[in-house]
């Protein structure tokens, strides 16, 4: 497991990349992509290119950092979503909170 | 005897490792890879030559061709284990199973994982790792007074059906991903890919709830609270460190019919149990806040799912359709 955070400037966008499992040994890397790397304002870009797992920790994960980056007003992008991920993520209503892609 | 070969299962060190395979140009090339890895490797030409040298030698993990002159891999398998007794020792199959009667022949005889060819020594590897660790959770759990069963693949025989179970003790949790451990036996079940990494998820979902309130007594609601995350699994890191007693047993039981097929999963821990009706009816009212998301997850993946007793024993059925 790893995670890849990089910042975009240009257009104020923060891509966190997590490959391998994404579960809650994942936490304090994804933690540090929203506390530390984010500016006021940015959005986000969770990508899941190259996630193989994804469970409950993992939603948890999202929902914090959706929160972290102002709720309702946040602009999370979950992408590149595998239909195997992506049924997980419609199980858990995610399509209401974050943009699938 | 020889020097090299007393490191404990789990801890850096080579393996000692038997090869069973009537091609010379197939152990040579396995026997490169593993003492590259610092195995020592031991070889046999056929099934019976594998026996005598495994009662002679006592390897720590064999890898068996399957069709050999004199006795095939099926039988050599059989033998081994029978002289293994107690002691859990992997045996890795070198063979493309492309039957599920082939597969259900090998887990009768004792399989406990496969591995085709092209050898790649990056898959032998991460094989050997997860059998070694098994391996030293059934060392742990041998030890465990409070604990007693099985590790290790125990097939019902009849083609197209099998049946997986481990059981981990208490201390051997930290070593070992029961889960993780259930995806290299799913890998040869015949589950198509999509549908493994959502079982994956339903299997992970099942043994940490059976972990982290069965075993250790964590509180979801800790997560809640501003760092609860991080709290919740510090605390889960410490408490499984600490652990010394218990356990949690893991059993699969997988069927194929007309190209879908299900898995019987069932998840026991040694813990109180818990409050699984309210729990179910909470899941079943919508998604909460930042806790009981799991269960929810489990009754949108699953086809059925079933806490029995006092909640410490889970059922869950994973079902598919062909061209799902």
């Amino acid at each position: 497991m790893s995670v890849v955070v990089t910042r975009a400037e240009q257009d104020h966008t923060v891509r966190i990349e997590v490959r391998g499992r994404f579960d809650f040994r994942a936490q304090a890397d994804f933690r540090n992509a929203y506390r530390t790397v984010a500016q006021p304002g940015d959005r986000f870009v969770v990508d899941l290119r190259q996630t193989e797992y994804l469970d409950s920790a993992a939603l948890g994960m999202l929902l914090l950092l959706r929160e972290a980056a102002g709720g309702d007003a946040a602009e999370v992008v979950i992408a590149n979503c595998r239909p195997s991920l992506r049924r997980i993520l419609a199980v858990a209503h995610f399509e209401r909170l974050f943009t699938i892609e | 005897m020889q020097a090299g070969s007393t490191a404990p299962p789990g801890e850096p060190g080579g393996l000692r490792i038997l090869i069973a395979d009537d091609q010379p140009l197939n152990r040579g090339l396995l026997r490169a890879m593993l003492v590259l890895e610092g195995h020592e490797v031991l070889e046999a030409a056929d099934g019976a030559q594998a026996v005598a040298l495994f009662e002679r030698e006592r390897p720590d993990l064999v890898l068996m061709d399957v069709i050999m002159p004199v006795m095939d891999g099926y039988e050599a398998t059989r033998c081994i284990k029978r002289l293994a007794g107690a002691e859990f020792v992997p045996v890795i199959f070198l063979t493309a199973l492309t039957t599920e009667e082939a597969l259900a022949a090998a887990r009768a005889a004792g399989a406990d994982d496969f591995l085709s060819k092209p050898y790649r020594r990056a898959v032998l590897n991460a094989r050997i790792a997860m059998m070694r660790r098994l391996r030293a959770a059934g060392a742990a759990l041998s030890t465990a007074p409070a604990s007693s069963g099985c590790l290790g693949a125990a097939p019902d025989g009849t083609p197209a059906q099998w049946c997986w179970q481990l059981e981990v003790c208490g201390s051997g949790l930290q070593r070992v991903d029961p889960a993780v451990a259930a995806l290299a036996s799913l890998e040869h079940c015949g589950l198509p890919r999509a549908h493994r990494e959502t079982a994956f998820a339903v299997l992970t979902e099942l043994c940490n709830n059976a972990i982290e309130h069965g075993l250790l007594g964590l509180d979801s609601a800790i997560k809640s609270a501003e760092d609860g995350f991080e709290r919740y699994y510090a605390e889960r890191e410490r408490g499984l460190r600490e652990l010394r007693s218990g356990f949690l047993r893991l059993e699969v039981r997988g069927g194929l019919a007309e190209g879908g097929g299900e898995l019987h999963i069932r998840v026991t821990d040694s813990g109180p149990g818990f409050d699984h009706q309210g729990a179910l009816l909470r899941a079943r009212a919508g998604p909460a806040g930042c806790c009981g998301r799991g269960i929810a997850l489990l009754l949108g993946l699953c086809a059925s799912l079933r806490y029995a007793g006092n909640g410490s024993t889970v059922e869950a059925v994973y079902r598919w359709q062909p061209g799902d």
